[in-house]
């Protein structure tokens, strides 16, 4: 398994993960709205609304899985955060980065992953929109549009909380 | 998938009281360079918008049952500013054989059932401007 490299903004974009205030924080309807809206658009059985923190990956919301917490060290999102395009894993056993991760080889089963960097205005990638298969999955461009057009209604509502705070 | 230059120059009015659909089918248009989707959340904002916009295509959603209907009846009698004769392509939750028998009578291009996937509407959008744009003059 290979560890997500640590994005060059790290420090920074940590400071902007907890100005949101949004860590640790109850479920929230309109963010389950829309993980459930991705898991039924892909018809996947797992989508989150994950954001990377420090040592962590946490899940403001998770539809299909039931913990909302992994180690940063074995999370898609941690790669996903460190590229500037939706991160793509068609198939988790045949790529080195993922091929041991316990995330694959035990629950829960993860096989195809897609993840879509939450970047906030000012440039830091908190976490992603991202669903993930028990199995294999092709993922073309109209995928790759629609799970990004999904992910900026998410990046509207984490300011339309910040905007409510005030 | 792309169509070719001025695609993003080609309007599609979007009549959708979802939030989450609207913005969705506007920002895949938008980055998949489909047509620049003008967002409204129902006839009523729409048609304030016609006074001054000209979009090529609409796309309703049917929920606001005849409000809807009636719109879709001036915008063919040539209420507004643009081509009365512009496809149509209708959402809709729920139908009857006398709701499609109307909106065949509309012109209706496309009736999408909802709940659908935002795969169908993007794909329906794409289909909506003929081949013959895309072959040189």
């Amino acid at each position: 398994m290979l560890f997500a490299p640590l994005p060059r903004n790290e420090a920074k974009r940590l400071v902007a993960l907890r100005s949101l205030l949004i860590l640790d924080t109850a479920p929230e309807e309109r963010f389950d709205r829309i993980s459930a809206f991705a898991a039924k658009e892909f018809d996947v059985p797992i989508a989150l609304v994950s954001l990377v923190d420090r040592d962590r990956q946490w899940s403001k919301s998770h539809f299909g899985l039931e913990v909302c917490e992994t180690p940063r060290d074995v999370s898609f999102c941690g790669h996903a955060i460190a590229k500037s395009e939706t991160l793509v894993v068609p198939d988790a056993l045949k790529d080195p980065r993922f091929v041991d991760n316990p995330l694959v080889t035990g629950h829960p089963f993860v096989r195809f992953y897609a993840g879509a960097g939450l970047r906030l205005p000012y440039g830091q990638v908190v976490g992603t929109l991202c669903i993930m298969d028990r199995r294999p999955r092709e993922f073309d461009r109209l995928d790759v549009a629609i799970l990004g057009g999904l992910r900026d209604m998410v990046v509207e509502e984490l300011f339309r909380r910040e905007e409510a705070a005030a | 998938m792309t169509t070719p230059g001025g695609a993003l120059a080609r309007k599609v009015l979007l009549i959708e009281p979802d939030g989450l659909v609207r913005g969705t089918v506007a920002s895949v248009c938008r980055e998949m360079q489909i047509a620049h989707v003008r967002q409204t959340i129902s006839v009523a904002s729409a048609e304030q918008w016609l006074k001054t916009g000209a979009p090529q295509a609409v796309l309703i959603s049917l929920v606001e049952g005849d409000a809807a209907l009636d719109f879709l009846t001036r915008l063919r009698a040539g209420a507004f500013r643009c081509e009365a004769d512009m496809p149509v392509v209708a959402m809709a939750r729920v139908v009857d054989a006398a709701l499609v028998a109307r909106l065949k009578a509309l012109d209706v291009r496309r009736l999408l059932l909802q709940p659908f996937r935002l795969h169908d509407v993007i794909h329906t959008l794409e289909q909506l401007w003929p081949v013959r744009e895309a072959l040189p003059a």
